[in-house]
């Protein structure tokens, strides 16, 4: 019981964690291009998490748990796969850098069942990677097709207050589908490995990583936000809403089929694609090198982490 | 969620239109005023007493709209150019009452052969306006052709551009003391000033446009 509970409380950790690292992708360009006050925002956020989580959370879950690694790993190697994401990317928070938490706990999951010496199903490791790859990809076309549809449907508005509340409508849709995404997608991120014990029902795991995000989000997501909003491209309100929305659907396909995604990769993808509209001058790309260099890092620091604390600890 | 917001911003609207009307009538006093000084008519001095008042009022509607938007009407990426309008708007009738304090204070003797100069540069320097007006106004019915408004303001201020010019021109050619001549160089630049101000805030309102355009 005393072991479940440990679990529990790192699982805890770990949604907090992509709870105040990701709130970024979900509100920064919004926050950041000025279209909604941070406040309204994390408490939009919070409510659409748990829901996403609760609803659509248990196929991440269940990949994470059981999906990368094929048999029972014993309750340590969890803790550590748990621990070393966790730790990992609260210091990737605190440094302002949006890295991947899906990237964190897969590397960190793989890392320590090769320490354990467990069978890892490396077709499912490589066809996550494979989706890492294409998640960008896709939210960049989708974003660069959403905003043309986004910029045609608002010149049609002719007066001013009705163009604003178009703006304001879609905005609250398109975060409240984006955390929807996020709860659904990374609620396994955060109490995946512990589905490999099946000692809690999947559902329960899920809404308990529901509420550990939406608690991230809450007390630590505004540091973030700012580097995501500001810094990448200047977004007005329609890029804001087509870089958003894009991420949303494709976070929520990857949700749908079961594989952990990175909202930091699809919101660079989303953001690449509405500033390839205006030139690709618009993107700021020493942020985007910087943040490309953080996907190939994440993975393999959180799985050498998990690795070796695992090893010195046996 | 949004409809408190949205009254604000239908509030915000209702000022702005208040705003332009006292300007306007500012406006409207100032032209007043300046005929009557012209023409010797004592009901000058009544006159700027109203400008004064006007342009009070203008301050304290502009003070409002500014309360109104930063207790949350409008998208905030938009507020800033929402406040920078009414600033503009104003200045407007800040300019007047600069004037009309001009007129008042200095109390220029102006040679009769430059009556019908100034008052034609008076009525043109504030026929602009109309114009400001109609394109707030378009703001809320049909955006795509606030900048047709924008193109008369900009001829206008042209026009007004030109008559300072000759009228300076004119100044200057007089037999007339310098001291005086520099007075009515300054004055002529402070009317003249009234459509440039004009300008000045309609350029800002076809930003707001721009801004929906992106």
């Amino acid at each position: 019981m005393s072991s479940v509970i440990l679990l529990v409380a790192a699982g805890i950790y770990v949604g907090w964690n992509i709870g105040a690292n990701d709130t970024a992708n979900c509100i920064g360009t919004a926050v950041g291009s000025g279209l909604i006050s941070y406040s309204k925002a994390v408490i939009l956020i919070a409510i659409f998490i748990i829901l996403g989580a609760s609803i659509q959370g248990e196929r991440v879950i269940e990949t994470i748990g059981k999906g990368i690694v094929t048999e029972v790993i014993p309750v340590p190697a969890i803790i550590i796969a748990l621990l070393s994401a966790g730790a990992f990317v609260t210091i990737a928070t605190y440094l302002k850098l949006p890295v991947s938490t899906s990237q964190a706990i897969v590397g960190g999951v793989t890392g320590v069942s090769l320490s354990v010496g467990a069978n890892i199903a490396w077709n499912e490791v490589l066809s996550i990677i494979l989706c890492w790859i294409i998640n960008p990809i896709a939210t960049l076309v989708i974003a660069y097709g959403l905003y043309h549809i986004l910029n045609a449907l608002a010149r049609k508005v002719k007066r001013i207050r009705v163009w604003e509340r178009f703006i304001t409508v879609l905005l609250v849709v398109t975060i409240s589908y984006m955390a929807y995404s996020l709860g659904a997608n990374h609620a396994g991120n955060a109490v995946g490995p512990i589905a490999n014990l099946g000692v809690i029902k999947l559902r329960w795991l899920a809404i308990i990583g529901g509420l550990s995000i939406a608690l991230g989000s809450i007390t630590y997501g505004h540091r973030v936000s700012e580097t995501v909003g500001k810094s990448i491209t200047l977004l007005d309100p329609i890029t804001a809403c087509a870089a958003q929305l894009s991420i949303a659907i494709v976070v929520h396909m990857f949700s749908i089929l079961g594989i952990p995604v990175s909202t930091s990769q699809a919101i660079v993808g989303g953001v690449i694609g509405v500033g390839l509209v205006r030139g690709v001058t618009a993107i700021n790309r020493s942020i985007i090198i910087k943040i490309i260099i953080g996907w190939i890092a994440t993975p393999l620091i959180s799985a050498i982490i998990a690795f070796s604390i695992y090893k010195i600890v046996a | 969620m949004f409809k408190h917001v949205h009254r604000r911003e239908h509030k915000v609207y209702l000022l702005f239109n208040e705003h332009l009307n006292t300007v306007g009538k500012c406006l409207a006093k100032f032209k007043e005023m300046t005929i009557n000084y012209l023409n010797n008519n004592p009901l000058h001095e009544e006159n700027a007493l109203d400008v004064h008042k006007l342009e009070s009022k203008a301050d304290t509607i502009r003070r409002n709209i500014e309360k109104e938007i930063h207790g949350g009407a409008f998208l905030p990426f938009l507020r800033e150019d929402y406040i920078e309008i009414a600033e503009r708007i104003d200045k407007i009738a800040d300019k007047a009452e600069a004037v009309v304090d001009f007129y008042m204070l200095v109390r220029p003797q102006i040679p009769d052969s430059l009556h019908d100069a100034i008052k034609e540069l008076t009525d043109r320097t504030i026929v602009g306006l109309p114009h400001l007006k109609n394109m707030f106004d378009l703001l809320d019915v049909d955006m795509t052709k606030v900048v047709d408004e924008a193109v008369k303001v900009n001829i206008i201020e042209s026009e007004v551009d030109q008559l300072e010019r000759e009228l300076i021109k004119n100044v200057f050619n007089l037999d007339i003391d310098l001291a005086l001549k520099i007075i009515l160089r300054e004055l002529i630049r402070n009317i003249a000033d009234i459509s440039d101000l004009i300008q000045n805030a309609s350029d800002r309102i076809e930003i707001l446009t721009v801004k929906y355009r992106v």
